[in-house]
């Protein structure tokens, strides 16, 4: 690697394009933990997203030269993980229709998780991960997207190549399933301040002003 | 209260203002008189936060993900140049499968018998002499789809280009002596081509580096195909792949990924 200033993501991608024959590989290196970590929560499954992972990543880079400098490499990189996985999950749809059984999931999500000590943390993280498998691909990568890594809908909407409209209509059901089977987490996280406000919890994109605190936890 | 409770996804839509502006009223009415449907729609309104909580944690890769991906970015800068690149995403018959990676393109494609492959690169630079198996199969076999190469093979002298391999391949003795006939492939005289492959691959990737036969990324498998870049062909990269076992050869336009340029058998 350079000792000198670490060249920045577009550079490597440049420097690829010229062939230069390890900048690719430094690029995905530099961000690995996060390309797995979307391609992981998008297909629900740790083969999957290896197998999506190495596709993206092949196509990527043999697609460098499409990259326009228009948006983040990073994103670029996404656009091409998420879609990867999608592709992915299509074809394998036969699996993904019997998902965990409902009732063994609310099992695991009722157990207490409070303290936010590293275990529960990573006990909460399996959770979220198990909860998100419920809900469809589509709207799975837009929930990922949206809520997860932070992008806007209309970013979403453009890496998802749909309409916002759709990514808003894709979270907004995906949410909707999830809400009953998070329910537990919603509960813990409002115990140490009991005073939070809706609009503390809204997170990205989700204007909810209007809602108002469930006051009671029944 | 009113009993008539919208549907949670409705309630979510609201909460994810993905509902249709005109519905709004109706359910924030709704919402200010019922603390049932409110609480369904702060329980949809917090799974943002609570996923955007679960994504802080890190998620390392595990390193038999990472050494896989590195392996495969390896395999990747050794054996593809950015010519046959595109070439997964072609549609045509066989023996390329319209394939999840080109790797595995590459390897059900690449090898063996160089032979036919040559046969074939020849039969390309060959074109201009029209008789070429190419062009005999303009009846049967051959298509040319794109519009830019209308000219089929016969418009795929490559000589036309002054300093180009093909030029130089294409005067290459060895060549010369089939040039304007199509010699048939058999089993039985691949080898042949295969020396002949090697010859004008070794002299044009010499003179300027752009006739390459890909190396065989993994073992081969069972069709002995031969995948055989031709990185100049009219400005513009284009595969041949030669199935022994089909006596099929084809050209690929690399550029616009998905054409099919012709294909005859032998």
């Amino acid at each position: 690697m350079t000792p000198d200033a670490d060249p920045s993501d577009e550079a490597l991608l440049q420097a690829h394009v010229a062939g230069d024959p390890t900048a690719f590989t430094t690029l995905v290196r530099r961000h690995r933990d996060r390309l797995w970590a979307v391609a992981l929560r998008t297909t629900g499954d740790p083969e999957d997203a290896a197998d999506a992972l190495q596709d993206a990543m092949i196509s990527a880079f043999r697609r460098a030269d499409s990259f326009r400098g228009d948006a983040k490499v990073t994103t670029w990189l996404h656009r091409i993980v998420v879609n990867a996985c999608l592709d992915r999950l299509r074809k394998s749809a036969a699996r993904i229709t019997s998902p965990l059984p409902e009732d063994g999931l609310r099992g695991a999500l009722s157990q207490p998780a409070d303290d936010g000590s590293p275990h529960e943390i990573s006990d909460r993280r399996a959770d979220v991960l198990a909860a998100l498998r419920l809900v469809t691909p589509e709207q799975r990568a837009a929930l990922v997207l949206v809520d997860m890594e932070g992008y806007s809908v209309a970013e979403a909407a453009q890496l998802l190549q749909c309409q916002p409209g759709t990514v808003k209509s894709r979270c907004s059901r995906g949410r909707a399933r999830l809400a009953p089977l998070l329910a537990t987490y919603r509960r813990n996280r409002q115990q140490p301040s009991s005073v939070e406000t809706p609009s503390g919890a809204d997170a990205g994109d989700t204007a909810i002003s209007p809602v108002v605190d469930q006051g009671s936890s029944s | 209260m009113t009993t008539d409770h919208p549907p949670l996804a409705t309630l979510a839509d609201y909460v994810s203002t993905a509902l249709p502006a005109d519905e709004v009223p109706a359910v924030r009415r709704h919402l200010a008189e019922c603390e049932r449907c409110a609480a369904q729609a702060s329980a949809v309104a917090q799974v943002p936060a609570v996923l955007s909580e679960a994504a802080n944690v890190a998620e390392p890769m595990p390193d038999a993900v990472w050494r896989k991906i590195e392996d495969a970015l390896r395999a990747e800068t050794e054996s593809a140049q950015p010519a046959p690149a595109r070439l997964d995403e072609r549609r045509h018959s066989a023996p390329v499968r319209p394939s999840r990676s080109r790797s595995l393109l590459v390897a059900a494609l690449t090898v063996a018998v160089l032979g036919a492959g040559g046969a074939a690169l020849h039969e390309l630079r060959s074109g201009n002499q029209a008789s070429s198996a190419m062009s005999q199969a303009d009846g049967s076999a051959t298509r040319s789809q794109e519009p830019e190469n209308p000219s089929g093979p016969s418009g795929a002298t490559a000589g036309n280009t002054a300093p180009s391999p093909a030029t130089r391949t294409a005067s290459d003795p060895m060549i010369a002596s089939t040039s304007g006939r199509r010699r048939p492939l058999s089993p039985r005289n691949l080898s042949s081509y295969a020396t002949q492959l090697s010859a004008v691959g070794k002299s044009a990737a010499s003179a300027t580096g752009s006739i390459r036969s890909t190396p065989c990324a993994r073992p081969t498998p069972t069709n002995g195909s031969t995948i055989v870049t031709v990185r100049r062909w009219k400005g513009t990269p284009a595969v041949v792949v030669v199935t022994p076992t089909t006596r099929q050869v084809s050209v690929f336009d690399c550029r616009t990924a998905s054409v099919r340029l012709y294909s005859t058998t032998y």
